[in-house]
């Protein structure tokens, strides 16, 4: 195979989605307006995705043949991972969207932003040098932009767009200065060219350029995977944003901005761990204590689930940790598998509370009252998935969070895992409030609505069973799993020198 | 070789499963369809017609799915049995397994495939018998609303116990043991509509959970001690344990046994198990659920006796023996008495299904797995065989009630053979099967160690003696005696029942002669030496006076010599006995199951109840009110408001200092000033100050 074919080939599956993209936006252009064509959009989305997920398996069996020295991209086993995931999470937001988006003109134009935001995520996990793993990030972040202030109409939605613009050009900001900082001190763009030129030589200290790179990066990335202090605009991001974009928010944009974290700091910076592990610690337990600590007092659903998000931010960030403490294994299958698990339960919650909304108008817990009468199986569904968040099995969260704090305890930072497991403790706390007011409260008198949407149960109970299938797999395939963690591991770690 | 055995044993449990799946997702598709009605006694049966059975073709569809799976379970197991005793390999083949669980911290926990003699002896009863009461529920359960539903939980249930047979660890046994446990609920409380039926699937489970509750602490001991649940390692790392080690596991383990396989005190729930359809009782009795007990004694055999020289030796203490079969000797004679007393018919056969599983409990407490899983076998087909034909019985005159029924031999003459067949298997009538198993364990007893076995033996006989008593009675009662004169009516009617009614209690009858006659020692053959040499190769069996076999046939003859006298010829005298003001209170005592239901329950209630009022007491006065209401509730409300304080009063407190600061540094935020994104804002600039402070810090330590 000659190196074009090469390159060609590996960048099918983002050429396929942005391919997928330009098409629905011919057609919204051309027959979009029409009512009947409505049901085109979707089906094609659904079509790029799938054939993109399928490029993915397709691609070439070397990553390291990529030309170029040193190579620009890496399509390994942890850009094949993010891939899924990232597919996956579109999947769902499509099919969520379908309805939630249906009134709006430009389905289409919505459904081409969410795969461009999905090619985003592809060109992160497959960076291997700053420009590409920039680029990749914005064209996430500004299409997820353009998808938070969608609803036109909707004057939350525009607040919540220019709010997280704003703050994301912020971020962007300090992410590019801690850049630059990076290129000055090694002369390179590329990813792992930081060897014993932030580190204090011999040790893997940060010196003083070393430092202020990291706190930049911290600062940065902390804003996109929402970790507390910078975690202060998800809530109101959240509630503002149509349901399905913050679904999205909660799920694809999440594991992008984790596939950021990992490269820049699992890759880039590995060589100076011992700084910033500690920072990582310290805002694992923030996040965990003020995520679960500040989801207790709400009563929208919508705010209770943006705080759980935070929360799960913090349980993943202690794979960080554990990662730069020796436990390299155990914290990458933590961290992969609670990002997949992620996408089943808060996929599911938040389409639960989507059909809440559109039967009552409203997302508070009054809500919710009685649901179960109403209707018995968004109910179940729901509840499966409070379940899975808070951890209990035979649901897949369980494993998620069993497999982080395991890894916590064999790097040696058992604290982490008993801050965690005890925050753990209390987000069953709002997690059975919802069950508890779904169940056993009698719904308010205006509440009667019952109809039911076919399309989201299918959702609902693929999202389910892949949630029960994950927690499954764990069980009982779990030497491949460890054996598929330590291959990314491995494959992370090479590039180590 | 080996890869054969492999698959066919994969065969041979994973068929029964893979016919269930099919059927559970056609029961569920069939309910969607009928709109999930709900079943009621009402309507339950209404289609029912005596003459002209016609099948529906869902029931053509589930019964064949259901039986067809099942025989292919059968045929994997022949083919497996074929190769395995063609073979000269003695010992056993752990044929496939692999670590459950990657952790360190369960290292040795496997799940895999154990195909040795002892799996293959009882995958063979259990598949066969199975197949049989599969066909005859074909039929039986005509008419049921809940057709597809019952066909996917029997075959559930065989796929469960084989797949106990054939576990290669504690951990996997234990796994299929709760799983019995939980497709018996289903099948005993299958009329849902029926309360009692929905008592007694509770009542068997709550049961057989406290048994499950010693078995689980006594294998969690023994994993402690040993390091490993492997079947095939444990033989050895027993050798570490000391006397007493070993006598506390095999205890707890057999407290198991006590609820599963019904022994005393907990083995009234198996009476009220036959609220469950009948071939859900002759498979529960036969070949699976209380078998189980008798089969994970006999699998870990070596924690009870460990051969030595072809001699067995205590493994442990001797009390632990002593406490096995002293158990298993009183429980055979209790349930045998009981049996006496009943008048439902099935409940006759659930009791004496008890007595027989004591006599094999009996055995293995003694000191030889053959004699048990001799007897096992002849129990397993001859029990299975009165219950499909009680069941049938049941089915044509429409009771329960022995003393409602009578001379039913003319009007139905197949059921008739079959179950008389049945009835002199279980009487151990000499020459019959039951006869030659029931007498080795009697020759165990006589012959073993155990403390107090003369006296052991002496049960043993004097239960040989009730058990020949009490199938004399309910034969006759059954099918001799005139009927009573407003019973005439409904026993005209009676008539033999269609093909599969009659069929496989035939097949099983004829088993039962099959097996009589190679159970008969002759020069050239003798069954139980050569079942000894497979299941415990190298250790001899004693010489067995003859007198033993005699004795035994005397009192089996003379139990039914008294039956006939008492209960054919001379009514009267048992109409008097039964008015004896010293019998009434006696059979009243037995009647009443000894009061041992009425003295679990005050356990259950009265002390437990104390125990929890206490404990609820603590839990409301002092956990509830002082440390949640007080300290968990009020502190953790505490620091939500901390953290909400902190959210909104410090961090925007810090926010809008810094933002002073930033004030005052310069006009660049200004336009940002605008609603809250500014103070967001300023809290990514607060942080950044911090940390870059931070990193100053560090950096003029150094």
């Amino acid at each position: 195979m000659s190196e074009f074919q090469i390159v060609i080939q590996s960048f099918l599956p983002v050429y396929t989605l942005l391919f997928g993209a330009v098409i629905l936006l011919i057609l919204d252009w051309t027959i979009g307006k029409k009512p009947v064509h409505k049901h085109i959009m979707p089906s094609i989305s659904i079509i790029t995705l799938i054939v993109a997920g399928y490029m993915v398996f397709i691609r070439p069996k070397d990553p390291s043949s990529f030309p170029g020295n040193p190579p620009l991209f890496y399509f390994g086993e942890f850009y094949a991972y993010f891939s899924l995931l990232a597919i996956t999470a579109a999947f769902v937001i499509v099919l969520s969207a379908w309805k939630d988006m249906e009134l709006e003109l430009s389905l289409g134009v919505f459904y081409a932003l969410l795969l461009i935001a999905t090619a985003g995520i592809l060109i992160i996990a497959g960076a291997m040098n700053f420009i590409p793993l920039y680029v990749g990030f914005e064209v996430l972040s500004i299409s997820t932009y353009a998808m938070i202030g969608f609803k036109k109409k909707s004057r939350a939605a525009a607040e919540a767009s220019i709010k997280y613009f704003l703050l994301g050009a912020l971020a962007s900001g300090i992410l590019l200065f801690g850049i630059s900082l990076f290129y000055g001190a090694t002369h390179s763009l590329q990813l792992t060219s930081a060897v014993n030129v932030l580190n204090v030589i011999g040790t893997t200290k940060p010196n003083a350029y070393g430092l202020f790179v990291m706190a930049l990066l911290v600062v940065g990335v902390g804003f996109k995977i929402a970790a507390v202090p910078f975690h202060v605009w998800v809530p109101d991001v959240y509630k503002g944003s149509s349901l399905s974009v913050t679904n999205f928010l909660a799920i694809g944009s999440k594991a992008g901005g984790f596939a950021f974290v990992f490269k820049i700091f699992l890759l880039s910076l590995i060589t100076i761990k011992s700084g910033w592990a500690p920072v990582w610690a310290v805002l694992a337990i923030l996040t965990m204590i003020v995520g679960n600590l500040a989801a207790l007092p709400q009563v929208s659903v919508t705010r209770i689930l943006a705080y759980s998000s935070i929360a799960h931010v913090g349980y993943i960030l202690i794979a960080l940790v554990s990662y730069a403490h020796g436990a390299t294994e155990m914290a990458t299958i933590g961290a992969l598998y609670h990002l997949m698990a992620n996408i089943f339960m808060k996929g599911t919650a938040f389409t639960v509370v989507l059909i809440v909304v559109y039967q009552t108008g409203g997302d508070t817990l009054e809500h919710f009252k009685g649901l179960s009468k109403r209707d018995p199986l968004t109910t179940f569904f729901m509840t499966i998935a409070l379940l899975s968040l808070a951890g209990i099995p035979p649901f897949a969260g369980f494993f998620g969070k069993f497999f982080l704090f395991y890894s916590a305890v064999l790097s040696g930072d058992t604290y982490l895992a008993i801050i965690a497991i005890m925050m753990s403790a209390v987000s069953v706390f709002y997690y059975a409030r919802i069950i508890y007011v779904m169940y056993f409260q009698e719904p308010s008198e205006a509440n009667t609505e019952t109809k039911t949407y076919p399309r989201f149960f299918i959702l609902l109970f693929a999202l389910t069973i892949g949630n029960i299938a994950l927690f499954f797999g764990a069980l009982f395939l779990t030497p491949q799993l460890v054996e598929f963690g330590s291959k990314v591991a491995q494959e992370l770690a090479q590039f180590i020198i | 070789m080996e890869s054969e055995i492999i698959y066919y044993a994969l065969g041979v449990v994973t068929s029964p499963f893979i016919g269930s799946l099919i059927l559970t997702i056609f029961a569920f598709i069939h309910y969607a369809k009928t709109h999930g009605h709900e079943e009621t006694e009402e309507n339950n049966h209404e289609e029912h017609e005596e003459h002209g059975l016609k099948y529906t073709p869902l029931e053509n569809f589930v019964s064949t799915i259901g039986i067809l799976s099942i025989f292919a379970s059968w045929v994997f197991m022949l083919l497996l049995a074929i190769k395995f005793f063609t073979t000269e390999h003695h010992g056993a083949f752990l044929t496939t397994s692999y670590d459950f669980f990657g952790f360190p911290v369960t290292q040795n926990i496997q799940v895999g495939l154990l195909v040795d003699a002892l799996s293959v002896y009882m995958g063979l009863i259990v598949t066969t018998l199975a197949l049989l009461i599969h066909m005859y529920a074909r039929e039986y359960m005509h008419g049921d609303k809940g057709y597809p539903r019952f066909f996917a939980t029997f075959n559930f249930f065989t796929g469960i116990m084989l797949s106990l047979v054939f576990s290669s660890s504690f951990f996997e046994l234990f796994i299929f043991w709760e799983l019995v446990g939980l497709s018996s609920y289903l099948l005993i409380g299958f009329w849902i509509f029926k309360p009692s039926a929905a008592h007694a699937a509770k009542k068997a489970f709550l049961y057989n959970k406290v048994g499950d509750v010693a078995l689980l602490s006594g294998f969690l001991i023994l994993y402690k001690l040993t390091g490993t649940l492997n079947f095939m390692e444990l033989p050895d790392k027993i050798h570490n344990l000391t006397p007493l080690q070993t006598a506390l596991i095999s205890v707890l383990i057999f407290g198991g046994v006590i609820g599963k396989s019904a022994q005393f005190p907990l083995y009234t729930w198996l009476a009220d198990a036959m609220e469950g359809p009948t071939p859900v009782s002759a498979i529960l009795h036969s070949s699976t659920m209380v078998k189980a007990g008798v089969y994970m004694v006999a699998r870990v055999f070596f924690l009870y006796w460990q051969a030595h020289e072809g001699e067995y030796n205590f493994a442990g203490d001797n009390w632990a023996l002593a406490v096995v079969a002293w158990v298993a000797a009183i429980t055979a004679l209790l349930a045998g008495l009981q049996a006496l007393v009943e008048n439902e018919i099935k409940r006759i056969l659930a009791y004496s299904t008890v007595s027989q599983i004591s006599y094999m409990v009996l055995a293995l407490g003694a000191g030889s797995k053959t004699a048990a899983m001799y007897h096992l076998l002849s129990h397993a087909t001859f029990k299975a065989l009165l219950f499909l034909t009680a069941g049938a019985v049941i089915h044509v005159v429409h009771t329960n009630n022995i003393w409602e029924m009578g001379n039913l031999r003319k009007k139905i003459p197949k059921t008739f053979t079959a179950m008389l067949i049945g009835a002199i298997g279980l009487s151990g009538f000499p020459g019959i099967s039951g006869f030659w198993s029931k007498d080795a364990v009697l020759a165990t007893v006589y012959y073993s160690d155990v403390p107090g076995n003369k006296i052991l033996f002496t049960l043993g006989v004097v239960t040989a003696f009730i058990t020949a008593l009490y199938t004399t009675r309910f034969i006759i009662v059954v099918f001799f005696r005139e009927p009573t004169p407003e019973n005439i009516e409904r026993v005209e009617h009676a008539h033999d029942g269609g093909f599969f009614l009659t069929i496989p209690p035939l097949i099983m009858a004829a088993l039962v002669i099959l097996e009589s006659l190679t159970f008969i020692p002759t020069p050239i053959f003798k069954f139980e030496e050569w079942l000894m040499e497979w299941l415990e190769p190298g250790v001899h069996a004693h010489e067995v006076a003859l007198t033993l076999p005699i004795l035994s046939a005397i009192v089996v003859l003379l139990g039914i010599g008294t039956g006939i006298y008492l209960y054919y010829y001379n009514y009267n005298i048992l109409a008097s006995l039964n008015q004896n003001k010293v019998i009434i209170p006696i059979r009243e005592f037995i009647a009443q199951r000894y009061y041992i239901d009425k003295v679990l329950y005050w356990i259950a209630n009265v002390p437990a109840m104390i125990v929890s009022r206490l404990l609820q007491d603590i839990d409301i006065k002092i956990i509830d009110r002082t440390i949640i209401d007080t300290w968990i509730v009020k502190g953790s409300l505490g620091l939500a408001k901390i953290s909400d304080v902190f959210d909104q009063g410090i961090i925007d407190g810090i926010v809008n200092g810094v933002w002073m600061i930033a004030l005052t540094l310069g006009r660049a935020f200004r336009k940002l000033q605008t609603g809250i994104v500014s103070n967001y804002a300023s809290i990514f600039a607060a942080a950044l100050v911090i940390f870059l402070g931070y990193v100053n810090f560090l950096i003029f330590i150094k």
